[in-house]
């Protein structure tokens, strides 16, 4: 029993309860009768061994060894004959060690079966793509082909064609005088379409500055917009003031 | 043969969108199908889609029900997705075993049972998305308690936790558990 006991490191054992079941199994012992004397003197014997142990660990191997002291200490003290219900001390002990070993015995199956359940592909989709399609708001709606080639035609006829000459100076209109601008083009036009507006300005500054000059000349109520679909085009037109 | 319902084909089609188990009283609630009938629907789906009539099988999962790829498509499954399967330490399996038979639980019980800190264990296992808190226990300090996920069910193949193998013996209830306690106030 003494023959080499203390071959093994803590760290291969998952905590005292596994070190206790290691010690048991190993001499066969029947644990509804165990010499506790015997195996706490093993238990004891292998904590000494251990070299190194990290406080968190150590406190649980101990608070284990203490237990089994206890156990022994009691098992040695003459049994009272009422009132501690005549119980074996080791009682409590043996129900963890059942308890564990049935919980290290599920723990095997349920390897197991992750590892047979690893077979079997489950059905997959996209569930973002999904939601998205079946997002309650603001679903896409259907759109025929043709309404896709006209857009398309209608921004590749915009981009065919020869770009403006462009003269790299400084723009520095002001607010006043884009506005001027912006409501010339579109009283010229007698109304125009967002995109037609901006389709002139090349550079992302005049872009801004047209942009919020539309919006000021709206704000100022000089301008009127509507758009009759989501997403659908802008229509920008003069405010006529007698209406007011 | 069996009469098709159009409920039948309803139901089908939701199973084939769907990529998580679907119960009965969730298939009932969206489809506005009695109970009843639902069952009887998916009794005929799942001889349908029988394992080895087609290249995938309708299977009673988590509680639920949901499409698989047959055994067949296997390794080219894996040849095409590569799924890295990631294994769970001893230790996390142990605290598991223990949240699958005593949940709700609270990690003080589980350290109980396996004599050892069950927090790193505990944590992979929530990232994991295997176990969650299931509230807090009314006892001092308000310990929060665990139990097990559907996911958990998923990854194990279990359509419910009746799966699981039976105790052989009589798991002591918890507070029960606190066997040592019980001894130490004793003395």
């Amino acid at each position: 029993m003494t023959d080499a006991p203390l071959k093994f490191h803590l760290d291969h054992f998952e905590g005292p309860m596994d070190l206790l079941i290691h010690l048991l199994e190993k001499d066969k012992i029947d644990i509804y009768d165990i010499p506790i004397a015997e195996i706490s003197d093993q238990y004891l014997a292998y904590l000494h061994d251990a070299e190194s142990m990290n406080l968190e660990i150590a406190s649980s191997f101990l608070l284990m060894a203490a237990n089994l002291v206890r156990i022994k200490v009691r098992m040695l003290l003459p049994r009272r004959r009422e009132g501690d219900d005549g119980e074996d001390p080791r009682t409590p002990l043996v129900e963890q060690i059942l308890e564990y070993r049935f919980i290290k015995e599920v723990a095997g199956v349920l390897e197991e079966k992750a590892r047979k359940e690893a077979v079997y592909h489950p059905r997959l989709i996209d569930q973002k793509e999904l939601a998205k399609t079946y997002a309650k708001k603001a679903p896409l709606r259907p759109m025929s082909v043709e309404q896709l080639t006209e857009i398309y035609q209608s921004l590749m006829t915009h981009y065919l064609e020869d770009p403006p000459i462009v003269t790299l100076a400084r723009n520095d209109l002001s607010m006043a005088q884009w506005m001027e601008r912006v409501l010339t083009k579109v009283q010229a036009a007698d109304g125009l379409y967002f995109t037609t507006l901006l389709r002139d300005e090349r550079t992302r500054g005049t872009l801004v500055g047209c942009f919020l000059a539309l919006l000021e000349c709206l704000h100022n109520e000089r301008l009127e917009v509507r758009q009759d679909t989501r997403f659908g085009k802008i229509w920008i037109w003069p405010k006529d003031d007698e209406q007011v | 043969m069996t009469i098709e319902t159009p409920y039948k084909k309803i139901i089908e089609g939701i199973l084939f969108v769907t990529d998580e188990p679907l119960s009965v009283p969730r298939l009932a609630e969206t489809t506005k199908i009695g109970e009843a009938e639902v069952k009887s629907v998916l009794t005929e789906l799942m001889d349908d889609y029988a394992p080895g009539k087609h290249g995938f099988h309708l299977r009673r999962i988590a509680g639920g029900y949901r499409f698989f790829a047959g055994e067949e498509a296997t390794p080219y499954l894996n040849e095409l997705f590569s799924p890295r399967y990631q294994k769970l330490s001893q230790a996390a399996l142990e605290t598991l075993s223990i949240i699958a038979y005593k949940e709700p639980v609270t990690r003080g019980e589980m350290e109980l049972i396996r004599g050892v800190n069950c927090d790193g264990p505990l944590r992979s296992l929530q990232e994991r998305g295997l176990v969650e808190e299931r509230g807090r226990k009314d006892a001092p300090g308000r310990p929060v308690l665990f139990g097990t996920t559907k996911t958990f069910l998923s990854v194990f193949g279990l359509d419910s936790l009746m799966d699981l193998p039976e105790a052989k013996w009589r798991l002591p209830q918890s507070g029960e558990t606190a066997s040592l306690t019980e001894d130490n106030r004793e003395e």
